[in-house]
């Protein structure tokens, strides 16, 4: 038997000692689903070109990506515990912090998704009331949608690298993290522009259904993978992988993330695709809960996760 | 050849009883808020009555070499200060925690100002040529203190004579502090 007693105070029962809450939760997935808007529309542009009008559902989804990114800045800056030093964030470049690499991205992100949003909105009366801004946009559509693609993946992939660089933290110190969280974004950003349908152009919802149901079909591999690996891992990560193997995030991840998130989506969606259900908003609002409770789990779970002591072992 | 000061802690385990001495003294010393703590005392008992063995194991911020806090710093306030001593800004510090999460060891922790804080090896009565608070009040000297690159300093003997564990090696971290056995 080992018993261990400390004096200090536990970040487990304290509450003023935890470290992140949900604010950082929920910025990870509004970021991630920017991500995803960017990504898929930035696609769709440069396959299909700026000849002829995208549907609708892709132009207005596009258009509140700065505002979805501006609402997940807040919440980041909410969960600062000394905001009047934010702008510390804009006032050096730290190589080694993926922190500081995301602050910088999300600058990048804003010129980059608004110009895209003027690109896809030509017709509009308030892209029109600025004729020159959209004469100096539409030159540059392919490497704007390009451009998207790019920092929408690199914003989808921070996310991830952020958390798995933190070696003291066995639950979210891996390498499928990153990708898991960039396709869990796309797809959340597809579900998003899937709410924005309005009935016409059938033909290009069904393809953005059947990218969806490829999304989901990944997500449920890199989930297979990120557990499976730490699973078949040392001991840091076996342990880790406990929280939500029978551990105190075992429902939520089973239920919420595999179960909502990843399962009834898919069957909803292939039901839909063969035009024997129309589910224009519960199949979207499943996988955009799937994917905030993704977020939430991970978070909490990586806190709870610590690196096995090895001077243990060794007695 | 000249060698860097590396400031590093020795703390013998036999020797420690485990009275909270250098807690109490770092709170003083350093003002540290209740519910918060710069050191604390862990106590390990192992085995079964009446087979037993304790270790009492005085803890802090390890100041390690390759600090994982200072790498996820967004703003450089964590900083490796003079003597490899593991330091925060409070000037340039936001409130991330980025730093908390990265550190193995617990060390770290939010004051009522919003910013982080650790132990800094009371950096500022080194610089006097001073001890740690925690150093010079402990009743059994079972904490020594000094520079490891100093070959005829008191802590580098003890650490070429006796044999001496560290933490969470496996990270890569090269933790400085170190548990005489």
């Amino acid at each position: 038997m080992n018993e261990l007693t400390t004096t200090r105070s536990n970040p487990l029962i304290d509450p003023h000692l935890h470290i992140w809450g949900h604010e950082v939760a929920l910025y990870l997935f509004l970021g991630g689903m920017v991500a995803g808007i960017m990504v898929l529309t930035g696609l769709y542009y440069f396959i299909k070109g700026i000849d002829r009008e995208a549907p609708g559902f892709i132009r207005n989804g596009m258009l509140a990506s700065p505002i979805l990114l501006s609402l997940g800045m807040l919440f980041l800056f909410l969960d600062l515990e000394h905001k009047p030093n934010v702008l510390r964030f804009y006032l050096t470049f730290q190589v080694t912090s993926p922190m500081s690499w995301g602050s910088w991205i999300l600058i990048v992100i804003y010129p980059v998704s608004i110009a895209m949003i003027v690109l896809a909105n030509r017709g509009r009366w308030w892209v029109d009331w600025m004729p020159a801004l959209s004469a100096r946009v539409v030159p540059y559509w392919r490497a704007i949608a390009l451009a998207n693609v790019f920092f929408g993946a690199l914003l989808g992939l921070y996310t991830g690298i952020l958390l798995s660089s933190f070696t003291a933290r066995p639950f979210w110190n891996n390498g499928v993290l990153p990708p898991l969280f960039l396709i869990s974004g796309i797809s959340a950003g597809a579900a998003w522009m899937i709410l924005f349908h309005d009935g016409r152009s059938v033909r290009e919802k069904d393809e953005l259904g059947l990218i969806k149901l490829g999304l989901i079909v990944t997500e449920i591999m890199a989930l297979v993978l990120y557990i499976s690996s730490m699973l078949a891992s040392a001991a840091n990560q076996h342990e880790a992988v406990f929280l939500v193997l029978g551990g105190p995030f075992t429902a939520q991840f089973w239920v919420f993330v595999v179960g909502i998130g990843l399962l009834v989506p898919p069957l909803l969606q292939g039901m839909e695709l063969l035009h024997k259900l129309e589910s224009r908003f519960v199949m979207p609002l499943l996988v955009l809960v799937g994917g905030l409770v993704l977020r939430m789990l991970v978070v909490q779970a990586g806190q709870m996760s610590h690196v096995v002591q090895l001077t243990e072992v060794l007695r | 050849m000249f060698k860097k000061i590396r400031y590093v802690m020795a703390i013998e385990t036999a020797k420690c009883v485990g009275c909270g001495a250098c807690v109490f003294a770092c709170k003083q010393e350093n003002d540290v808020p209740v519910g918060f703590a710069r050191d604390w005392v862990e106590q390990e008992v192992h085995g079964t009555y009446p087979v037993l063995s304790m270790e009492n194991r005085s803890q802090r911020c390890q100041h390690c070499d390759r600090p994982p806090c200072v790498y996820a710093c967004p703003t450089g306030a964590s900083h490796v200060g003079p003597g490899g001593i593991t330091l925060v800004d409070g000037d340039l510090c936001t409130g991330c925690k980025a730093c908390i999460a990265a550190c193995p060891y617990d060390a770290r922790y939010v004051t009522s100002r919003g910013v982080v804080d650790k132990c800094t090896f009371c950096a500022h009565r080194v610089a006097q040529g001073m001890e740690p608070a925690c150093v010079a009040v402990c009743p059994t000297s079972c904490l020594h203190f000094g520079d490891a690159n100093d070959p005829n300093g008191e802590v580098a003997g003890l650490l070429a004579t006796r044999r001496h564990r560290r933490q969470k090696t496996h990270l890569g971290t090269e933790p400085q502090l170190y548990w005489l056995d």
